[in-house]
């Protein structure tokens, strides 16, 4: 782990259980600070970007639910993301659900497009590989996600997962193995 | 959803902040859950009821007996792990450990079974003893009572995500533990009724009652279906 991703470790614990402990000012700056990388989290799992947003908030919604499960000792990040893939799983499992019994229907939407924020990876996944990520399990799509597209190292992976670095590359193996499966030969994992 | 609607949410929530007590640690939950476990034994060897190991007509020679014990004992520390780290975020590496412990602890009682079982003559002359494995049965959910009881609060005061799993967890793994001690308490040495009174039975009323009692312990029903 870096430096500074370190030192931000250290002050989320920090804040966090200053938050515990009823501090409304360590609270907003903590939620200040971690609303970006959660909704990089959800952008790079989450590829409906009307849903996006909703998805950030339930996180939101979940940390502030359950931020008597954070015990000081133990590392922060971890404990966050692990909150954020349960939303973002809970989005998927009802998404599935949905798409099973109902039929959407095809209309221009009033949003300018423009105005929405573009997901930072959007641009390079084609709608075969958000589908094909899609259907991965939640842990293969995670550190393969973390690996390729937000491009971080196997031990910062690892330590946003809360597992060690040799499960992360096994899940991120069998990640890369359904993709070529379902992608054909065109995915590679350099 | 506009963005700027979670910058309000992020306000509201800040303006509901209440203090919390966190969440007792898994270790300190292992003790207590370990305690009450040693009172239920106490208790019951004061009822005059056999304890494990003190029981002079225990089959201990048996493999199939070892094979059993050990089974039933990763099935408990497994479910019970299980059960509590998948209750704290975060806690995936130990959770994953648990899960692995429980599902081989679940193979070798099964393997177990059917190997003893099949072997031939072990099953006597085919009479299936049905009261004395019934016997059996409530004394390993009385053993599994308090640490199911003491793993049920804990678990309704953790994180609410995968609660059902967590109570079956919970349940099998406090069972496996009371099932655990008749099995290594029982004079009984047949392989009807140890298949049947220490493991098929046990097991099969735990994963039910576990999924029966798992929705109650939900303690903040508002987070369904929020997408």
């Amino acid at each position: 782990m870096s430096d500074s991703s370190s030192a931000k470790e250290t002050r989320w614990r920090a804040l966090m259980t200053s938050a515990q402990q009823g501090d409304c000012v360590a609270y907003e700056k903590l939620l200040a600070e971690i609303l970006p990388p959660v909704r990089g989290f959800v952008r790079n799992r989450v590829f409906d970007t009307g849903a996006q947003e909703d998805v950030v908030q339930n996180v939101f919604l979940s940390v502030h639910r359950a931020r008597h499960t954070y015990r000081s000792e133990r590392p922060f990040t971890p404990w966050l993301y692990a909150v954020a893939r349960n939303a973002v799983t809970d989005y998927t499992r009802v998404r599935m659900r949905r798409r099973a019994r109902e039929t959407s229907l095809d209309f221009d939407v009033a949003v300018d497009p423009a105005t929405l924020p573009s997901p930072p990876h959007e641009e390079r996944l084609s709608p075969e590989l958000s589908r094909a990520l899609e259907q991965l399990p939640d842990t293969q799509r995670d550190a393969v996600v973390m690996i390729q597209l937000e491009g971080l190292s196997v031990a910062e992976a690892a330590q946003r997962a809360g597992v060690s670095a040799g499960a992360l590359k096994v899940r991120a193996h069998r990640g890369y193995r359904a993709l070529r499966a379902s992608l054909g030969t065109g995915f590679d994992d350099a | 959803m506009p963005e700027r609607s979670t910058e309000a949410l992020l306000q509201e929530l800040c303006q509901d902040l209440t203090p919390v007590r966190p969440l007792g640690s898994l270790r300190v939950t292992a003790c207590v859950l370990a305690g009450v476990f040693a009172l239920a034994l106490a208790a019951s060897g004061m009822l005059g009821l056999p304890l494990p190991g003190l029981t002079s007509g225990v089959p201990w020679r048996s493999a199939a007996f070892l094979a059993l014990l050990l089974g039933l004992g990763l099935l408990a520390a497994g479910g019970l792990t299980v059960a509590l780290a998948g209750a704290i975020p975060g806690r995936d590496a130990l959770e994953c450990v648990g899960r692995r412990m429980a599902w081989a602890g679940l193979g070798v009682c099964i393997a177990t079974s059917l190997g003893w079982c099949l072997s031939p003559g072990a099953l006597g002359g085919g009479e299936v003893p049905l009261a004395a494995s019934l016997n059996c049965l409530a004394r390993a959910a009385g053993l599994a009572l308090p640490p199911a009881l003491a793993a049920g609060v804990f678990l309704a005061r953790a994180y609410e995500c995968r609660r059902l799993m967590g109570g079956v967890w919970a349940c099998v793994g406090a069972v496996a533990l009371g099932a655990w001690a008749v099995h290594a308490s029982c004079s009984a040495g047949d392989a009807a009724h140890v298949v049947l009174g220490h493991v098929l039975e046990p097991l099969a009323v735990a994963a039910l009652v576990g999924a029966l009692i798992a929705p109650w312990l939900r303690r903040d029903p508002v987070r369904e279906g929020a997408v």
